[in-house]
């Protein structure tokens, strides 16, 4: 037994120096992701942000937005971001002293779900108890704040996906990510690929998170535009978007501005030429008319 | 409940502080409790296949019974049939009905007749093909007068059922288990110790080898037409590792745990990367199933016995029943297949006993000669790998054709999981060394530096381990 005991000291030992050498080094990292980026960024002025999943990150043109308008944008899209990751985003930059002059919210079939993404959430789990809005963020909305936050490295061992040794060790010797984080847009190549889509029949009733989004709008006095990125063509008699524009009245509805296959990868995201028409469009629209 | 779960890291030190605690004295109260406590983790899994485990335990203890009791020998045999026909009957229902109702229409719909035959929607009972195997070689040993039948039904039941080797075995015998369970154990130190290294070491094979290459051989296999000359043949290497960190890191874990009870389990593993040619191999690999093999079919069909030819068919039903043994697929008959045809050059030359020992024993390093052997033997058997690992055979071909397209372009790969095909080799590497170091051992903790390659390991389990995605175990398929 005392063997035993031996050996899960040594182990609760090396959990406890790992957890703590992780932390160190992500605390002190180059940016490697969006996430990263944000919680870096701060007291900083940036005129035009938008926010989403990869239906902004590949569809807003940021250098676009600046050179038609000469004011600054950033693309803050991320791969499978839902309305949490992007709440989580949201408060990261009002807490870091980012201020905008309006903040674009890309939403969709996102409104459907309140749980957080795999890849955000765990992205920002390194700083669960050195940021103030992650950790308060994690208490509310991830049920294993406890185990991530009171047992040691559980929460790099849990997500080692994303950020197990290799990220750990990329991060360690300054391995910046091949990406223009001061831009964000990331351009998708490639022909139609004609797969199946569906949007789901059904739209939730509510959203909690998304209330808390316009109600943090509203009381800080930012202007926002809830926007529908377009689909492809065969999505189009779908009555999603129309069920979505019913729960928020003020939405401007792009989900059926882009009808033709050979500006689309897939039914859900646009290629680059799709992803200048498109960004042509909300600066038309959004920005310019409403000057 | 895994082997690599949170639910079995509360269940063993649980099981093993209330059995050396309570139950020092009485052997029969050790026995009763593994044999409860191996019911329930069984039971964890599916509930309902407890009452097949039971009437199967039930089966074979009585017709061991009544084969012993019977003074005529078509008696004797009517309780033989019994027993094998309702154990491989049980087998061939859950495990191969629907591969041979499936097989059948599909050969006659190529002579023009069309079938609708009825195939079964059920799923594989855990560990079936395991503690059949136990009772089958339970049944012959007494019918063939090797052993006596065990009386004690909780005895006998332990046998079958003993958590550890349960869902993976090793395939444990009457004769080197059952006295064992008969025996009351004292708690012995340095076997526990041992144990414990050995579970430690079988948790890295798992979760650090195996469930690491897992990720990056998926990927492969799954789009293998996407994947140029050396992602494909580094996808099969990944693979071997897999399925050996996999398979003998469960091994590991279960002659560990039964150490912790005083039980040593026949050993499943000796270093088969190792081998330096085929036959050695398959002394090294799934070493129960082999011996199985070689001493309930290989053995009975007549062996090496008899002339060439002889020698020949009888390989090539053991390779290919063992092929089918793990599975209702052609990819595992022709995987089989191909291993006879690797055997057959030795078995007539007669040098498939030429390396029995293990390689360089009490050297640094290997010869060259040695060394050159252990490559083309793991390149064979990784060749091999590819059969077993498809889904189809078809999907085994076109993955060996792109294999040999020699498409070079795009030297690394970028896999769509954001990872490079490459980024394992420098675990593998680190692996293969510890094997290395530990070929006469049954794991790295031995000797001078015992203390050092421990911390080593755990620190490995902690950083390396993949917790992300808990893998249940390749063989509790079979």
């Amino acid at each position: 037994m005392f063997y035993t005991a031996k050996i899960l000291l040594i182990l609760i030992a090396i959990m406890v120096v790992s957890d703590a050498l992780y932390t160190y080094v992500y605390e002190n990292a180059v940016p490697r992701n969006k996430t990263q980026y944000v919680l870096k960024l701060k007291d900083k002025k940036i005129d035009y942000v938008f926010l989403g999943s990869s239906r902004v990150e590949n569809h807003i043109v940021t250098k676009l937005v600046e050179k038609q308008t000469s004011k600054t944008a950033i693309n803050l899209g991320m791969q499978g971001s839902k309305l949490d990751d992007i709440y989580l985003v949201f408060k990261l930059l009002l807490e870091n002293n980012v201020t905008f002059d309006k903040i674009f919210i890309q939403i969709d079939y996102t409104f459907n779900n309140e749980s957080p993404s795999v890849n955000v959430s765990s992205e920002s789990l390194p700083y669960l108890r050195t940021n103030k809005v992650v950790n308060a963020h994690n208490r509310l909305n991830n049920p294993n704040y406890y185990v991530n936050y009171y047992i040691p490295f559980f929460r790099f061992a849990s997500n080692d996906y994303k950020i197990g040794f290799r990220d750990f060790f990329s991060t360690l010797v300054k391995n910046k990510a091949n990406y223009n984080f001061e831009d964000g847009f990331d351009a998708r190549n490639g022909s139609f690929d004609n797969a199946k889509y569906e949007l789901p029949a059904k739209i939730s009733n509510s959203n909690k998170v998304f209330d808390s989004i316009k109600k943090l709008c509203f009381q800080r006095k930012i202007d926002v535009v809830f926007y529908c990125s377009p689909f492809c063509s065969q999505v189009v008699e779908s009555n999603y978007v129309e069920q979505l524009k019913l729960k928020i009245p003020e939405l401007k509805d792009y989900s059926k501005s882009i009808l033709d296959n050979k500006y689309f990868i897939n039914c859900g995201h646009l290629n680059e030429d799709g992803a200048n028409l498109f960004t042509q469009l909300i600066i038309d629209d959004c920005i310019k008319n409403e000057k | 409940m895994l082997f690599n779960s949170l639910q079995y890291l509360a269940f063993l030190p649980l099981v093993f502080i209330i059995y050396w605690s309570f139950n020092k004295k009485s052997l029969l109260k050790q026995n009763v409790f593994l044999l409860v406590v191996s019911y329930y983790f069984y039971a964890c899994w599916d509930w309902r296949f407890l009452f097949l485990l039971v009437f199967s335990t039930a089966l074979d203890y009585y017709t061991g019974i009544k084969m012993h009791e019977s003074t005529n020998q078509n008696l004797k045999k009517f309780w033989f049939w019994l027993s094998i026909s309702i154990n491989l009957g049980f087998l061939g229902v859950f495990k191969y009905y629907n591969f041979f109702a499936e097989s059948f229409a599909e050969a006659l719909l190529k002579i023009g007749i069309e079938v609708n035959l009825w195939t079964l929607n059920i799923i594989l009972p855990v560990g079936i093909s395991f503690y059949t195997f136990h009772g089958l070689s339970y049944v012959i040993d007494i019918y063939k007068n090797r052993i006596v039948p065990e009386k004690n039904i909780v005895t006998y039941s332990l046998f079958v059922s003993y958590f550890p080797l349960l869902v993976a075995g090793p395939i444990e015998r009457a004769t080197h288990l059952l006295p064992q369970i008969k025996r009351k154990r004292n708690f012995d130190f340095e076997k526990a110790k041992d144990g414990l290294h050995q579970i430690i070491w079988g948790l890295f094979k798992k979760i650090v080898i195996a469930d690491s290459c897992a990720v990056y051989a998926n990927e492969i296999f799954d789009k293998y037409e996407e994947m140029n000359t050396l992602t494909l043949i580094l996808g099969a290497i990944y693979f071997a590792f897999q399925i050996y960190g996999d398979f003998s890191g469960y091994s590991d874990i279960a002659l560990g745990t039964s150490k912790l009870f005083g039980i040593d389990l026949l050993r499943n593993f000796n270093f088969p990367y190792f081998s330096r040619d085929i036959a050695e191999f398959w002394r090294r690999w799934h070493i129960s199933l082999s011996s199985w093999f070689k001493d309930y079919l290989y053995i009975p069909l007549g062996g090496s016995h008899g002339g060439i030819k002889s020698k020949i068919i009888n390989t090539f039903i053991i390779f290919l029943v063992s092929g089918f043994w793990h599975g209702a697929n052609w990819t595992f008959i022709i995987w089989g297949a191909l291993n006879a045809f690797y055997f057959l050059p030795l078995l007539i030359t007669n040098k498939n006993r030429n390396h029995i020992d293990i390689v360089a024993k009490g050297k640094y390093l290997p010869s060259i000669k040695e060394f050159f052997s252990i490559l083309v033997t793991f390149s064979l058997t990784v060749f091999a790998w590819i059969f077993f690992r498809s889904k189809s055979v078809a999907d085994a071909f076109g993955y060996i054709k792109n294999i040999f397209r020699f498409n070079f372009e795009g030297k690394i790969q970028y896999l769509s999981i954001d990872r490079y095909v490459i980024e394992l080799l420098v675990l593998l590497g680190f692996f293969i060394v510890f094997e290395w170091i530990s070929r006469e051992n049954e794991h790295p903790f031995f000797g001078r530096f015992e203390a050092v390659r421990l911390l080593l390991i755990l620190v490995s389990i902690v950083l390396l381990g993949v917790y992300s995605n808990v893998s249940s175990f390749i063989y509790f398929q079979f």
